[in-house]
């Protein structure tokens, strides 16, 4: 943008005043100028050449030249009378006329020369021509007497005549050459000012066209960038489709209306990731065919589409029939995840819709148009938290758990920094001789004053990596407390954590685990990590590697809640535990089902031929525990050794137990 | 006596074929010796006639006052029309005719300047014989309103002192 100080801006501003106002007034006024001096010159022109014709007049030529004819008519009669040496009758008349004749011509050249300034030289023809009349008309009346000296007469008279006929035609000559030579001098005047005025017209037409042109190109640009303007202010630039502005106004044209409608809001899944990867002309072309897609549908549906800025739609249509919404939402969907065309190649999408009607929200039209819009807005956050690519109908049940969930979570990373977490112990029991070996690490959220098991919140915490930070938590914790009743107590208990497969992106658990070992002084064959295999894992290549570098620091590992989720052979194979911790499901069945006791003995049977631990979970009778033991297992995990204590009585406890079953075998 | 001179010349135009509007009126003239002069006509089959001023006054008789470019007060002119005389000698169709007057002087006339316009070939002024020395005997007038008005006319079909006319070539 040019800076209104700046000497172009100046200059603009000069040229946009000539077109507008001083142009139109300058160029008109230059050219009645130009006008008036072309129409005065040429005016003095025209005066000038007809005072030079009024002196010189063709027919005076001529009749200078028809007189001399005439005089010469009068003396050729005369002299065949001389030479007939008679007047005859004829020749008589022939005189009279060519003397009547001759009188005419002049009278006549005399009335030409009325009101003009006559030569000495016209004056001196007109009287020889006067007196050569006279002579004829006293021949007349003398009745031709003497013809013989009025021949003589008339010859002389006639010389004098013809003498002064010519000087009179020179000068004729003369006064013609001048006006010639003056008409060539104002051809020559009036062709410059021809020319003159010519280019004079040239240029200001030229510079009144170009003028003209920058108005008409400037109030053309103007009008375009009020139209865009105008555009703009209620329409998305990109997708062409309204915006949130006009979004805005037909959302409270609807809520105005009285009438029932729903309201949809949609947001790109990994928009971004299709910025990041695949630049900034694919992420355009993406949000231009959603803007077709909805544009379409907003058509098709009696509804209005619009961009809300980035990568969020909304969709206003009329009618609250959820069944008709629905279908709405899953061609929605559909439609997003057909392949399209871009310059580049071909892209897919996704799409994450919350909807929410009018009728479910209640309240006067201010209300209801922030609370509408809440409502969508949960919806659609419900989908995106549900792994996207779906429809969430909005429904205040829903929104009532979700937002305690979601409060839960908001308080999870101060409840780790503050504390508020605690490990609990749950022991591992040798099922021959009912010594407790060691003990698994559960971690407890003490939150309002009660306790959180981690069903609750472990799994929000992996949605957000701050299972990293409590699983760390717990490693310390569990190898600190371990390490402490092992040194004071003589005891050689393990400690079992549980190992989020989150950790398995990076190496930085490695490091952990090490300082861990490091700050309690606790032995790694102590330490027990339990993981689970879950959708994340099937990256085998990147946590084999971390699971080595766990087992090469001396550490071990176990399976987790094996015979459920995504547990398989293979993953046995890949991953060699030392410790297979059989789930809970498996046990449920186990006094009244063959088929599960088949399965467990197979289990078993695996087991020791890959020389694993088995540690079945979830014991709940003795008699289960008999059951197990004849099956050949030999450690077990349950309510009936013991639930989840805190450390000082889930040790002091073991340490009893132990104590107690000691004394029993040696008594 | 007016009203019946009136009738009568309505009456002789009627049967003439044509009524001279205008200030072209037409007029009987009265016996007059005449200066001695002729205009000699060649008709459209190469016959010439001519014709004294006496002999001209043989067609219908016109009167005209008007004024000329040498003549400043309004004069009486009369005689017969250059139309009648070419119609009589079959020179009415011709595209023009050449007019040769005594003093060798020559002049085109179009026949469209003809139909245009009404020409006197005047052969008496103010009543009397016209002469020579006044651009007579024989000329051609036009009255000046009709000679003002008309594009074609010129001073140069004003014609005195006429004695030919023929088809132009």
């Amino acid at each position: 943008m040019i800076p209104p100080s700046s000497s172009k801006f100046r200059f603009q501003r000069f040229l946009d005043a000539i077109a507008s106002r001083l142009g139109i007034y300058s160029a008109i006024g230059v050219l009645i100028l130009i006008c008036v001096g072309m129409g005065t010159y040429l005016q003095s022109v025209v005066i000038e050449l007809d005072k030079s014709l009024v002196e010189f007049e063709d027919q005076q030529v001529r009749n200078g030249y028809v007189a001399m004819s005439d005089v010469q008519r009068l003396v050729l009669v005369a002299h065949q009378a001389v030479n007939a040496g008679v007047m005859s009758k004829p020749l008589a008349t022939e005189f009279r006329t060519a003397a009547d004749i001759l009188y005419v011509r002049a009278n006549h050249f005399r009335q030409l020369s009325e009101g003009k300034e006559n030569s000495f030289i016209k004056n001196s023809a007109l009287a020889t021509l006067d007196e050569i009349v006279a002579l004829a008309d006293d021949t007349v009346s003398n009745d031709f007497q003497d013809c013989d000296l009025v021949f003589k007469k008339l010859i002389s008279l006639s010389s004098k005549a013809r003498e002064n006929l010519v000087q009179f035609l020179d000068e004729m000559r003369r006064q013609a050459d001048l006006i010639t030579e003056q008409q060539a001098g104002v051809m020559r005047h009036q062709q410059f000012v021809v020319l003159a005025n010519l280019a004079g017209l040239t240029l200001v037409g030229s510079g009144a066209l170009l003028l003209l042109r920058r108005e008409v190109l400037e109030r053309r640009g103007r009008e375009i960038a009020e139209r865009r303007s105008e555009f703009l202010a209620y329409f998305d630039s990109l997708t062409e489709i309204p915006n949130r502005i006009q979004f805005q106004d037909k959302l409270a044209e609807y809520i105005q209306s009285g009438a029932h409608f729903a309201l949809i809001f949609i947001d790109l899944d990994e928009f971004k990731q299709i910025n990041d990867t695949k630049g900034h002309s694919a992420g355009d072309a993406t949000l231009k065919h959603v803007g077709r897609i909805l544009q379409d549908a907003a058509e098709n549906n009696f509804g209005f589409a619009a961009r809300l800025g980035g990568d969020e739609f909304a969709f206003i249509v009329p009618t609250v029939d959820l069944v008709s919404l629905e279908n709405l939402c899953k061609e929605l969907l559909d439609k997003g995840s057909r392949y399209f065309d871009y310059e580049k190649g071909q892209l897919k999408l996704s799409f994450s819709i919350g909807l929410a009607t009018s009728k479910m929200i209640e309240g006067s039209a201010s209300v209801i148009a922030e609370a509408l819009s809440r409502a969508t807005d949960f919806a659609l956050y419900v989908s995106k938290d549900e792994g996207r690519n779906r429809f969430t109908i909005y429904d205040e049940t829903l929104e009532k758990r979700f937002r305690m969930r979601r409060e839960m979570l908001d308080e999870l990373p101060d409840a780790i920094a503050n504390n508020a977490l605690e490990v609990h112990y749950q022991p591992k029991v040798n099922l021959i001789n009912g010594e407790t070996f060691g003990f698994e690490a559960l971690v407890r959220w003490r939150r309002n004053g009660d306790l959180v098991g981690p069903d609750d919140f472990i799994k929000l915490a992996e949605e957000s990596d701050l299972v990293l930070d409590i699983d760390r938590f717990v490693l310390n914790r569990a190898s600190s407390q371990v390490s402490e009743i092992n040194r004071t107590s003589g005891s050689n208990f393990s400690v079992s954590v549980n190992l989020s497969a989150h950790h398995f992106a990076s190496c930085r658990i490695v490091t952990w685990i090490k300082e861990a070992l490091c700050d309690s002084d606790l032995q790694p064959t102590l330490l027990t990590f339990e993981i689970t295999e879950t959708v994340e894992m099937l990256d085998w290549k990147s946590a084999g590697e971390v699971i080595a570098e766990i087992r090469n620091l001396g550490c071990n590992i176990a399976i987790d809640d094996f015979g459920s989720g995504y547990s398989s052979l293979s993953y046995l194979y890949s991953t060699s535990p030392d410790e297979l911790k059989i789930d809970r499901s498996l046990i449920i069945e186990l006094e009244t089902s063959a088929k599960a006791r088949l399965l467990l003995k197979s289990i078993f049977e695996i087991a020791r031929n890959l020389r694993m631990d088995v540690t079945v979970e979830g014991i709940g009778s003795s008699q289960q525990a008999s059951i197990l033991l004849s099956m050949g297992a030999k450690q077990g995990q349950g309510y009936l050794f013991g639930r989840p204590l805190i450390a000082e009585l889930a040790f002091d406890a073991a340490m009893l137990g132990n104590a107690t079953s000691t004394l029993k075998l040696s008594g | 006596m007016n009203l019946k001179i009136t009738a009568m010349l309505f009456t002789l135009g009627l049967f003439a074929g044509q009524l001279h509007a205008g200030p072209i009126k037409q007029a009987t003239l009265p016996p007059i010796e005449h200066e001695q002069a002729a205009l000699t006509v060649v008709a459209s089959d190469g016959v010439e006639t001519r014709y004294s001023a006496a002999e001209l006054e043989m067609f219908p008789t016109y009167s005209l006052t008007t004024t000329t470019p040498w003549r400043d007060e309004p004069t009486v002119f009369e005689g017969v029309l250059l139309s009648d005389i070419l119609e009589k000698n079959g020179l009415n169709g011709s595209p023009s005719i050449l007019v040769t007057a005594e003093n060798d002087y020559q002049t085109t006339m179009s026949k469209d300047l003809i139909d245009s316009v009404q020409i006197l070939v005047a052969t008496r002024v103010d009543g009397k014989a016209h002469s020579r020395r006044v651009r007579g005997p024989i000329q051609f007038i036009i009255d000046a309103e009709a000679f003002a008005g008309s594009s074609l006319a010129t001073e140069a079909s004003l014609v005195w002192m006429a004695a030919r006319i023929e088809a132009a070539e």
